[in-house]
């Protein structure tokens, strides 16, 4: 009330604007510089508390279910293979695995659970594969990749920068490393042809990996690493090193490695001719073939969907207890009793 | 210039010195200077009217050019850059920054410190500005225009810069000194010159320099045209009382003293011209080499941020090291007998960073990538952006319309944006009282003549006892208010407030002692030291005085009929009004003897001559000393008088008694001849005989009566202390004055009330005062301490423990004698603890250093107190406490200089405090808070990815998603938060005073809600951080099988952040303006805009960014659910929290939200309710008029049980 007075009183008396002072310090007025400007006040009423919680509920269930019911529907096949396609006696396995002389064909079966449409999606999955350590990542260099005339633009691909003098083309751990097991797919005694076109992102079919930059020199090293690439390809071609060379963000990760056109039926059989060529042993990563469909929301993935049903009935139980709440201990708004700084004198 | 002459022929010429007693008489004192001129420190040459000859012999002087800034060209890139790189975050980024530069950065090197260099850059900008601003002022003050002696008596316009040390300088009327210079001559034949010195001791009266008798005769311009003269003098020092020199002339030396010497930043006042001689110059000028950097304040808020940032700092140094280990263990583990684990990282072959066989170097390294790496935890903008909130707070504050005074156009000023959070968080204030909280305009407003009181006016103070005594309503207040108002028909004339029919209008002559009331009148238009000015055109007179106490005097007997008019050489002309003929006639007193006033003696005297013939001795003083003075016959109205001081006292109005004497010839010839010997004395004890001979005729006096002069309380002012009080904030009131007036004034602005107990500490006691006469100092100190310390205890005991419940308050009234043993070290701690437990505390008679000292015990106590003062002996006090506030009133600028914040009314202080205070603490508090959140959020999200990928130091996010985050995905909304943010309106700031307690208690601010925050933003990051790998690990996440890489996993990982962060900011804020809508939302569609236009760069540029967006995410569905899910999931837990602790466990400023919301927060009787219910347990808002009234209402309850039990 006083403040009031006090406030108001300032701006009525004076001079009484009768003579407009000239070179005023007067603050203009403006609701900005006055701090009034209209604003939201949001305050959380229970009519609020609710109104959200209901809200959040009844959007987050019905997606939930139809992400779910997404998930469901896809049908996923995964073989491990690193322990099976070792000979049964090999007691040392990373021996086996380096011995070159040694053929690492291995045939595997496996059952169709359920229809599968076409596009089938096959991946491999690495485990315990760190694509994303720091050496790792950086060992590649983006401007050879992209342009036949920087081939020796390799200062930041050691140590498989150099071979034999020259510069590897494409140079780097990542591309030395490229995943190099192979799968062929027999089904109803007919080769199933895996379509290796598009597995990668376009993008970098286009923009990063050029199409007049060919393999030079790789793979001549005094360690061999992974695939080995056919010189006359251009790397905008090989999807398989373009796609091992994004690389993954966790340790445990897929790579798409084709596509088969045929739809294949529930119970069905399907032999795998692979070649275990790829060295996981050493660091004990599994190696894992995935046939995949897929549906709008991706691969198999229930998570998505209980997620959304687990929050969205979250919302929903908030939404009743805080209804309980607000019923079973109504408060009065005039009831002041609660006096938060002198309840905690951790404030201080 | 021919203006100057007329005005002079005008005025005659006066020769004041001959008449000051005391004033002037002590010049040339001692003849030991000149020896020690020419020794260290005494070595400065001045060859006067020669400014060129300093050259030639060698003797280097600053130019007259001042610069007060900070840096210059040449300085100011590295300077303010080592002024920000000693902010320990801000050299952790430079380090960072550096070492980005080498094969250890986890991310470009240009990225790190492109975010940096904007931080450096806008911070420098800032400086820049700042400084930039202080040399135009510099400019201003450079460029000012002086007369200069060019030579054959000619001069010259010049600027001040180009002032030489030698120059002769010709300064008129109200014009400031452009440097250091001894007077030579002025337009007064005596060679004196008053100076205005108002900039250098905040002191509005008038000071007397005088010229060496030798160079009175220079008063010409061509006197000058051979004038040549040595000067040597001390050597530039900051003492500016003090000098010392000698003049050579014409072969012989003359002594200088302060006397002569005029300083820089004083202003020549009544005095038509002077000429100077140029001694010091610019930066060797005393007030220059007085200006000491103000102490820098930081405010709580800011010191308790550091702490943050080391916890952080420490912190994050923690998971570093725990990342190192894992990193090294895991490295050396790599490589085992030459077989190699991980093969594919080529462990065989490798640099230091991650070579097996030296798996610990690889660790520390890897340390420091990990340093860098985490430097996401520490806001970088964070400083750069608190400054721009406050810079933009403190604009606000200037620009705040109810804090502007229309009267004196002066709006509100935050001369310093570091302290506007702290304004939130003042528990204590300390005030001065002259000029605060009153107005220092005094007006005559009663007197008592002869035994008889004259006056119907109404002070303040007897309004606010009348309210106190419950007599009267606030409404019948008004009334008399109203009545009053009709009544003065005539325009209010300043400083007179007087109303009495019996004696206005010249009714006297017909009151019984008429004879006495002109001596009265006669004695007030005499017995001073003021100047009068005509106004040329109305012939109005004003008066220039040395205080505004003897300003009112004099224009009470004007406006009483006797008008002084006129002051001469040795007499005064006052035109009184003859009460029979009724024709005007001037009387002209011959002026003998002016015995001035001084602190000591506490009255001063003149002598005039009568027209017929009677010799009389004037003389007002203090009662203390007065009534000892009065001659046997002259104590005829001694009670009744004496009545009349006290009751004017009462009501808080300063009194003086008036007496006089005639004299006859005999006895003043005798006097006469023994005043003049002891003043042209040379031995040392010759003032000690001036004071003998005066001491021996102001005696025997006749007493006439007494005066009473109202300091006016400031408007609002009890209203504001009130509110203040409510709010519980405590004021203490620091004055000079005597301890009556003290408590008067406190009666006045309600800190002291009926009812409350009064402790006074005093050595005001019979026996003391017996012992001081004996004169032995040591034991008068011991009995003195012991004294004080005794009422201290005494105090302590009648206080009951907070235990007891007690609606008693208490009240602390020391005076200065007292003060300066509570201050000593052994006793302080109990004085302060008694204080605090009093209401209000009032130190009366205390010097500006005991204000300090006071101020500086009351901040042992970790309180943040505030001091309001508006004069120079405020200065230490403003300075030393927390936050200073100067009153930009009449008085001089050295508070205003000296303070943080200057406001033109006290009442200001009310909405300083609990509107822009509360604000800027709740918005500063919040702001910090969220600032930490956000950067822990994002952290611990690079931190969890770092544990995938086994410690390697690969962050999950693109190098510029990185290194944007603090500049602009992040960082408006959280400057708009502390811009912009209120929680309640202003308006209910004011009416709810309870809500300052949050500041005061620091509940915004506590460590309990910071680390809140922080560990709101850790579970955030891990929410955010398993859902998307949890979601996009390992499955297709498109319908054409592709599965989701580290660049699209990591924008989606930073989509969700930016959502998460900006999305919970939107959660928190109270305040939803335009602005809030734009920052918020527009933080994350810039993000989108960000992430489409980068992605579309060439690969090259975008690196891993290329067509992140467009091509992969943005085409599949479950990236959109995805952000959805992750920002609704993420928020769902603070938003049932905010649900629930809004709802059950509110806040006081809930509450008020609450009440706003239902429309109720208006209703006085809730407001009154909610606040009282606030203050129940504490026992805050014991003085104030509401505590008053309440206090009120207990006696009445109290009175009506004892009735009922009687």
């Amino acid at each position: 009330m006083n403040g009031q007075a006090a406030g108001s009183s300032s701006g009525g008396s004076g001079d009484g604007g009768a003579a407009p002072r000239r070179n005023t310090r007067k603050p203009k007025y403006s609701k900005f510089t006055q701090q009034e400007l209209p604003a939201c006040k949001p305050i959380l009423t229970p009519k609020w508390v609710i109104s959200v919680f209901v809200l959040v509920g009844v959007i987050f269930v019905p997606i939930g279910l139809v992400s779910l019911m997404a998930s469901r529907k896809v049908v996923e096949i995964v073989d491990r293979y690193d322990d099976a396609c070792v000979p049964p006696n090999t007691t040392d396995k990373l021996a086996y695995i380096q011995n070159p002389t040694i053929s690492k064909n291995c045939t595997r079966t496996l059952t169709v659970p359920k229809d599968m449409d076409a596009p089938i999606f096959v991946y491999y999955q690495l485990d315990n594969f760190y694509q994303n350590h720091r050496r790792y990542v950086k060992s590649r260099s983006d401007t050879q990749l992209r342009d036949a005339s920087k081939a020796n633009d390799t200062s930041t691909c050691d140590p498989e920068s150099v071979a034999n003098g020259t510069a590897i083309v494409p140079c780097g751990l990542i591309a030395w490393s490229t995943f190099n097991d192979t799968y062929g797919f027999v089904h109803n005694s007919k080769n199933l042809t895996v379509d290796k076109k598009d597995i990668s992102w376009k993008s970098d079919r286009e923009h990063k990996f050029g199409s007049d930059v060919f393999p030079k020199n790789f793979q001549k090293g005094p360690l061999i690493g992974g695939k080995t690439l056919d010189p006359n390809i251009p790397l905008s071609q090989q999807e398989d090193l373009i796609v091992w060379m994004r690389t993954a963000a966790l340790p445990t990760f897929r790579k798409l490695y084709g596509r088969i056109h045929t739809d294949l039926k529930k119970g069905d059989s399907i032999t795998v001719a692979l070649e275990n060529n790829y060295n996981t042993y050493s660091f004990s990563g599994k190696k894992k073939l995935v046939l995949s469909t897929s549906t709008w929301l991706g691969g198999k993935n229930d998570f998505l969907g209980l997620a959304y049903l687990t929050v969205g009935g979250l919302c929903f139980f908030l939404a009743f207890a805080f209804t309980l709440l607000y019923l079973i201990k109504p408060r009065k708004l005039g009831d002041n009793n609660y006096l938060s700084w002198n309840r905690n004198p951790a404030g201080r | 210039m021919a203006r100057g002459r007329r005005r002079r022929r005008q005025k005659l010429k006066l020769k004041l010195s001959a008449l000051y007693t005391f004033a002037l008489c002590s010049k040339g004192s001692s003849d030991d200077h000149s020896s020690r001129i020419g020794t260290t420190g005494f070595s400065r040459v001045v060859y006067v009217n020669e400014p060129s000859r300093h050259d030639e012999e060698g003797f280097r002087y600053p130019l007259n050019e001042v610069s007060t800034t900070k840096y210059n060209l040449v300085t100011f890139v590295p300077k303010s850059l080592f002024e920000q790189f000693r902010r320990v975050a801000n050299f952790y980024f430079l380090v960072s920054g550096i070492l980005a530069l080498t094969p250890l950065a986890p991310y470009t090197a240009v990225s790190a410190l492109l975010p940096l260099g904007v931080v450096i850059v806008a911070t420098m900008a800032k400086e820049g500005i700042e400084d930039w601003r202080r040399k135009q002022q510099d400019n201003e003050l450079n460029n000012r225009i002086v007369k200069v002696h060019i030579g054959n008596g000619h001069f010259e316009e010049r600027k001040w810069k180009n002032i030489k040390v030698g120059d002769v300088i010709k300064v008129e009327k109200d014009s400031f000194f452009p440097s250091d210079l001894i007077l030579l001559s002025s337009n007064y034949p005596d060679g004196i010159c008053y100076v205005e010195t108002m900039n250098l001791d905040g002191e509005t009266n008038l000071k007397i320099k005088q010229a060496l008798e030798e160079t009175l005769h220079l008063e010409e311009d061509n006197g000058f045209v051979n004038f040549r003269q040595t000067i040597k003098c001390e050597d530039p020092n900051a003492n500016l009382y003090s000098f010392i020199g000698t003049m050579e002339w014409k072969g012989k030396q003359y002594n200088l003293s302060p006397q002569q010497l005029l300083l820089r930043d004083s202003k020549l006042r009544n005095t038509d011209y002077i000429y100077g001689a140029v001694i010091f110059t610019g930066h060797d000028t005393k007030v220059m080499q007085n200006a000491t950097d103000p102490p820098s304040k930081r405010s709580k808020i800011e010191m308790r941020m550091d702490k943050i940032v080391y916890v952080l700092l420490s912190s994050l140094l923690v998971i570093a090291l725990l990342g190192s280990v894992f990193f090294g263990v895991w490295t050396k583990k790599d490589l085992r007998n030459g077989k190699m684990k991980r093969w594919y990282l080529r462990p065989d072959d490798t640099t230091v960073f991650y070579d097996p066989k030296r798996a610990t170097l690889a660790s520390f390294y890897h340390l420091l990538t990990a340093l860098m790496l985490y430097s996401f935890f520490i806001p970088i903008s964070l400083y750069i952006s608190i400054e721009i909130v406050k810079i933009l707070q403190a604009l606000f504050i200037n620009q705040d319309i109810k804090m502007y005074h229309e009267e004196s156009d002066k709006p509100t000023h935050a001369r310093t944006s570091n302290l506007n959070e702290e304004l939130g968080q003042v528990d204590t204030i300390l005030s001065d009282k002259t000029g605060t909280l009153t107005c220092n305009m005094m007006e005559f407003i009663k007197c008592s003549i002869a035994g008889i009181a004259y006056g119907q006016g109404v002070t303040e103070v007897e309004k606010a006892m009348a309210l106190r005594k419950g007599a009267v309503s606030g409404a019948e207040i008004e009334n008399m208010e109203y009545t009053d108002k009709k009544n003065d028909e005539s325009p209010h004339i300043k400083g007179f407030n007087f109303k009495d029919p019996r004696i206005m209008d010249g009714n006297w002559t017909h009151e019984q002692n008429s004879d006495m009331i002109r001596d009265f009148f006669r004695l007030l238009a005499i017995c001073h030291t003021c100047i009068p000015e005509v106004d040329e055109e109305t012939r109005k007179v004003t008066y220039e005085a040395e205080s505004p106490d003897e300003a009112a005097f004099v224009i009470a007997a004007r406006e009483l009929g006797f008008e002084f008019y006129h002051r001469a050489q040795s007499s005064i002309i006052v035109r009184e009004r003859d009460p029979i003929t009724n024709v005007v006639k001037d009387r002209k007193y011959e002026l003998l003897n002016v015995l001035e006033f001084s602190s000591t003696r506490k009255r001063m005297s003149v002598i005039v001559k009568e027209p017929e013939g009677r010799i009389l001795l004037f003389s007002k003083g203090a009662d203390s000393v007065m009534f000892k003075r009065l001659a046997p016959t002259g104590r005829k109205f001694e009670e009744e008088t004496k009545r009349h001081i006290n009751e004017y006292s009462d009501s808080g109005l300063r009194t003086l008694v008036l007496a006089y004497r005639v004299l006859d010839d005999n006895e003043y010839m005798e006097f006469s001849e023994k005043f003049n010997t002891a003043r042209t004395s040379l031995s040392a004890d010759r003032d000690q005989k001036i004071e003998e001979a005066v001491e021996s005729i102001e005696q025997d006096l006749l007493l006439l009566g007494a005066t009473a002069v109202e300091d006016k309380l400031q408007k609002g002012v009890p209203e504001c202390i009130d509110k203040l009080a409510q709010a519980g904030i405590k004021l203490w009131v620091l004055t000079g004055d005597k301890m009556e007036t003290a408590i008067n004034i406190g009666f006045a602005c309600s800190l002291l009330r009926q009812g409350m107990t009064q402790i006074i500490v005093t050595l005001e006691a019979p026996d003391i005062i017996a012992l001081e006469k004996n004169g032995d100092k040591e034991s008068i100190a011991r009995e003195s301490k012991q004294r004080v310390m005794d009422q201290i205890e005494d105090g302590i005991k009648q206080i009951p423990s907070p235990s007891q419940s007690s609606r008693e308050s208490f009240a602390l009234i020391i005076d200065g004698k007292s003060l300066t043993y509570a201050l000593e070290d052994d006793v302080k701690f109990k004085f302060l603890d008694l204080a605090l437990k009093c209401a209000s505390v009032i130190c009366c008679r205390s010097s500006p250093k005991q204000k300090a000292l006071v101020t500086r015990l009351v901040k042992h106590s970790h309180r943040v107190t505030l001091a309001i003062g508006d004069g120079a002996n405020d200065v230490g006090m403003l300075q030393e406490a927390d936050i200073g506030v100067g009153i930009s009133g009449v008085e001089g600028m050295q508070a205003v200089m000296a303070s943080d914040f200057a406001i033109a009314q006290f009442r200001f202080l009310e909405r300083l405090l609990l509107v822009h205070g509360h604000w800027c603490y709740r918005r500063i508090s919040g702001m910090i808070c969220y600032f930490f959140y956000k950067n822990v959020t994002f952290g611990v999200t690079i931190f969890l990815y770092e544990a995938f990928a086994s410690f390697s130091g690969k962050p999950a996010y693109n190098d510029w998603f990185l290194s944007l985050y603090n500049v602009l995905f992040a960082s408006l909304p959280v400057v708009a938060l502390g811009v912009f943010d209120q929680d309640v309106s202003s308006r209910l700031c004011l009416q709810y005073p309870g809500l300052y307690q949050e500041g005061v208690q620091n509940i915004l601010f506590s460590w309990r809600r910071i680390i809140g925050w922080m560990l709101n933003g850790v579970m955030n990051a891990i929410l955010i951080f398993f859902f998307c790998t949890t979601a996009f690990g390992l499955q297709a996440f498109r319908q054409n099988g592709q599965v989701a890489d580290l660049n699209a996993l990591g924008a989606l990982m930073y989509t969700c952040v930016v959502w998460v962060v900006n999305c919970q900011m939107a959660l928190s804020v109270n305040y939803f303006t335009i602005i809030q809508h734009i920052f918020i939302w527009g933080s994350i569609a810039a993000w989108y805009l960000f992430i489409v236009g980068f992605g579309a760069l060439a690969p090259n540029l975008s690196t891993t960014a290329y067509m992140v967006f467009t091509e992969q995410l943005a085409p599949a569905l479950s990236y959109w659910l995805m952000t959805l899910f992750v920002v609704v999931a993420t928020l769902v837990p603070y938003f049932s929290y905010a649900a629930i602790q809004i709802r059950f466990f509110p806040m006081f400023h809930n509450k008020i939200q609450w009440k706003r919301y239902l429309g109720k927060a208006e209703d006085p009787e809730v407001a009154r309710q909610l606040s009282s219910r606030h203050r129940t347990s504490s026992n805050q808002r014991m003085v104030g008029i509401s505590a008053r009234r309440d206090g009120k209402a207990m006696q009445i309850t109290r009175e009506a049980d004892q009735e009922l039990q009687g």
